[in-house]
């Protein structure tokens, strides 16, 4: 394939080295984010356009400019301003390939090298797109699908980052229907999501035209319908939802589920909350303050109308390769309860896998920051501990974590730091991006500065799945867009018309 | 001792502030005199006033920009002088510029002329010089007959100057009489191209105006200043003065008289000022056929045109151009003087100067 000749290297004070190269562009034009090549002592080098700058030496000098543009005859009439205008890249020097693979540059290439557009071979190489992959979008200015490997991908989780409205769940929409469609010959796994919003409940829906059908590989849970089987909880995962236990109340707890549990093996059939409550009140080795802090707790735990006799759904069930499970949490309000929803499923979907029981599977988490917070008591974080041992344990398991967040800073730093993986897309706030600074070792400072320019779309991978920060834009997804992907007006509109539906129709039943 | 320093500094200080406060208000006096006294005088060669109202044209001509960059290198045995001549060549329509053109090149890359001859401290600066020149006027002579430009302007004088003339026993006397030889083949190809030559003299020394003006105003003959210190209280933006012959008598120039008289006869001068907060820039002009008023208002305008649009710096925009396309950097000549040392493959000790490689 033809190289495209773009430009020069020059020499400046902080140019070539190791870390910079700059290059006066000669021919077409350069993007910042576009990636060039050149001819180095050691091999083929690729870098990586930082930053494009214009200069031009008549409106170098700001008193000058004004000067001219005030008399009303403008520099642009007088002199040949255009001649002046040249174009300097900065770039970043990413690897050299050489004979033996890809070499950290430690020599800069000399003044006057050749600089071509980087060809898509290389890219390909340089950043180990898989044509089996999961394919995420196109690399922006180049000719080139970004396919990444799944397992570099998420096998040691992903965090996927950005300010409200920049495109997170879309993403994670790609994300998923690469899952859905890969052949089993590929290697399946599930997909969990634990969907605050109603974002994803779309994929369980009839597509509509234009849109690709996932509803036959979707099972789509309403929160409300959720059901925690009593007899399948132990003390341990009670205490983490019961504030404050003591010892000698988990002792009590635990000795009483133990008698139930065996009660239950022997015939008696499986018990719900009330039943547990009735066993703790007519106990009478249980101390009667115990009992009834006990009691106080389970009857606070009852009104959350969230136990009963059985998993509902069952974790096995939900649990399929090639498979989805939208948990749709938006019908409930309490947090607390949806911690606890998130917190009792991820335990059962982490100890089922590590028993090999339920396929390998990614949880995707969204609003990730409401179920594992930073700053937060053991009581108000229900969920937190399940997903930092997912986090610290899954990828030997084929767990996987996908956390989704528009407010990094309130996230788990132990939790979002074992996300090898972060796909970030615009973000603005200083708090949030020194945040991801802090947790993300791959990341360095010219790739946090556009961070804050990114379009809606536009993304920054950075860590496992790529080796060195990748910007690119995401691809449309194939799936229905969410409701909430509507327009203030559409939702406007589609309000009127379902009161007048309502109102026509109860007109017509008087 | 540091408060003793900043006593003999403060003093020096308001010193100089009180003589070019006097200085400059004598001078102002001096002025308003002048002008009032010479109100209806009919001055110079050109017979005009003192004070001639110039015009912003919307100009529609083409107009070439001579200028160069030089830098010497001054070696034990060898001068290398570098220079860079370039003409900028503008083309206007309708008072904007419509084309801009280069020649020989955009960015020519400097020409490196070395002479191994040993020379005279003196003959050393001039040699320098006259080569420059050489090649400047060389370039405006190519550049009027390529390009048929309307105005040819060149950056300084439109003759050499006292400085570069060599003694008559000098190495480099040929040299000067080339460029004599070269400044008369290009006022003859100007005036057959029916181009207009005209210099531009950025910091003017001259005091030939101040001179005709003595013999109106007794008071100035004994007054010691260059022509734009006083025309800076006569000229406001958008006035010239007359016109007036380069010399008081060509014969005793030391340079006019080396030249044919029928060019030394015809080389004038005026001062014009193009903005509020600059001096009054000199102009040179050859006029071999027109009547003179009339040429010196005809650049004038042309002059003012491409100089007025900056408060506080009037050239015209052309030379402008051609400066900046031949200002030379330190490290393109280094580049040169580098290859050339890995030719010889010499220490720099037998060829550098030693008070040019001090080590500390």
């Amino acid at each position: 394939m033809e190289k495209t000749y773009v430009g020069t290297v020059i020499s400046t004070i902080n140019s070539p080295s190791p870390s910079s190269v700059d290059f006066v562009v000669t021919n077409e034009t350069v993007h910042r984010g576009q990636f060039v090549e050149m001819e180095h002592e050691h091999g083929i080098m690729l870098a990586l356009i930082t930053n494009v700058v214009k200069t031009n030496k008549y409106f170098e000098r700001a008193d000058s400019v004004k000067e001219f543009e005030a008399s009303g005859k403008a520099i642009l009439e007088q002199f040949p301003t255009a001649e002046w205008e040249y174009i300097v890249a900065n770039t970043r020097p990413l690897g050299i390939f050489t004979e033996s693979g890809i070499k950290r540059p430690s020599v800069p290439p000399s003044p006057g090298t050749k600089v071509y557009l980087a060809r898509e071979s290389l890219l390909k190489k340089f950043y180990g797109f898989d044509d089996n992959g999961v394919y995420l979008g196109r690399l922006e200015f180049h000719d080139l699908d970004v396919k990444l490997n799944m397992t570099k991908l998420l096998k040691k989780h992903l965090a996927v980052l950005s300010i409200s409205g920049a495109g997170k769940s879309h993403t994670v929409a790609c994300i998923i229907e690469e899952l859905l469609e890969r052949k089993k010959e590929q290697g399946r796994i599930a997909c969990i999501v634990f969907d605050p919003h109603g974002e994803y409940s779309s994929f369980a829906e009839p597509a509509k035209q234009g849109y690709v059908d996932y509803s036959d590989k979707t099972l789509l849970i309403q929160g409300k319908q959720i059901r925690i089987g009593v007899p399948n909880l132990n003390v341990g995962m009670l205490a983490g939802i019961i504030p404050g236990i003591s010892l000698a109340q988990r002792r009590e707890l635990s000795r009483i589920l133990s008698e139930l549990k065996k009660e239950m093996r022997s015939g008696n059939g499986p018990f719900d909350l009330s039943k547990l409550k009735d066993a703790i009140a007519s106990d009478s080795e249980i101390k009667t303050n115990t009992k009834s802090a006990l009691l106080a707790w389970l009857s606070e735990l009852e009104s959350l109308h969230l136990f009963g006799k059985t998993d509902l759904p069952s974790i096995r069930d939900i649990v399929m390769p090639g498979k989805l499970a939208v948990i749709d949490l938006s019908d409930i309000i309490d947090l607390r309860k949806k911690q606890i929803i998130v917190s009792y499923f991820a335990h059962k979907l982490f100890n089922e896998r590590r028993k090999q029981r339920i396929a390998p599977f990614l949880l995707v988490v969204e609003e990730a920051h409401q179920f594992t917070p930073e700053k937060a008591s053991e009581e108000q974080a229900v969920s937190r501990e399940i997903l930092r041992t997912i986090a610290r344990e899954g990828r030997k398991f084929g767990a996987s974590l996908c956390l989704i967040s528009q407010r990094p800073v309130q996230l788990d730093t132990t939790t979002l730091s074992q996300c090898n993986t972060k796909l970030i897309l615009r973000i603005t706030n200083p708090y949030d991006l020194d945040h991801i600074a802090k947790s993300a070792e791959a990341i360095d400072k010219r790739s946090l500065d556009m961070i804050t320019s990114l379009q809606v779309g536009e993304a920054l991978l950075i860590g496992e799945a790529v080796g060195y920060p990748l910007f690119f834009k995401v691809r449309q997804r194939k799936s229905m867009p969410s409701k909430h992907e509507m327009t203030l007006e559409e939702a406007a509109i589609q309000f009127e018309e379902s009161v007048a539906k309502k109102n026509s129709e109860s007109k017509a039943y008087l | 001792m540091q408060s003793d320093f900043r006593n003999f500094s403060m003093q020096t200080i308001e010193e100089a502030a009180r003589l070019i406060k006097e200085g400059s208000e004598k001078r102002k006096a001096l002025a308003e005199k002048i002008v009032r006294s010479l109100k209806d005088a009919s001055l110079g060669e050109s017979k005009e006033g003192l004070v001639i109202p110039v015009e912003s044209i919307k100009l529609n001509s083409t107009i070439a920009g001579i200028d160069s960059g030089f830098m010497s290198e001054s070696m034990l045995n060898v001068e290398i002088v570098f220079v860079r001549a370039i003409a900028a060549i503008f083309s206007y329509e309708n008072g904007k510029l419509s084309k801009a053109s280069y020649w020989p090149e955009l960015a020519p890359y400097p020409e490196a002329i070395i002479t191994t001859r040993a020379m005279q401290n003196e003959d050393v600066s001039t040699h320098r010089s006259l080569q420059r020149l050489l090649k400047e006027v060389k370039l405006a002579i190519d550049v009027i007959e390529r390009f048929k430009p309307n105005y040819c302007l060149l950056d300084g004088s439109i003759i050499p100057q006292h400085a570069d003339k060599p003694r008559n026993n000098s190495k480099v006397k040929p040299l000067y009489r080339d460029v004599i030889g070269a400044f008369e083949n290009l006022f003859e190809i100007s005036h057959k191209n029916n181009c207009t030559l005209v210099a531009c003299v950025e910091d003017s020394r001259g005091t030939r105006l101040k001179e005709i003006l003595s013999e109106h105003a007794n008071e100035l003959k004994e007054m010691e200043c260059y022509d734009i210190s006083l025309l800076n209280y006569i000229l406001s933006k958008g006035e010239r003065t007359f016109a007036f012959s380069y010399a008081k008598d060509i014969n005793e120039h030391p340079i006019l008289k080396d030249f044919d008289k029928k060019f030394s006869s015809s080389i004038y001068a005026f001062y014009l000022r193009a903005s509020n907060y600059d001096v009054p820039l000199r102009v040179e002009f050859l006029s071999l056929s027109k009547k003179l008023s009339e040429k010196a208002s005809e650049i004038a305008n042309v002059i003012y045109s491409l100089s007025n649009a900056h408060r506080e710096y009037s050239y015209p925009s052309v030379l402008i151009e051609a400066d900046l396309r031949a200002r030379l950097k330190p490290n393109e000549v280094e580049v040169i003087r580098n290859k050339l040392f890995n030719k010889l493959q010499l220490s720099t000790g037998f060829i550098i100067k030693r008070r040019s490689r001090r080590p500390f």
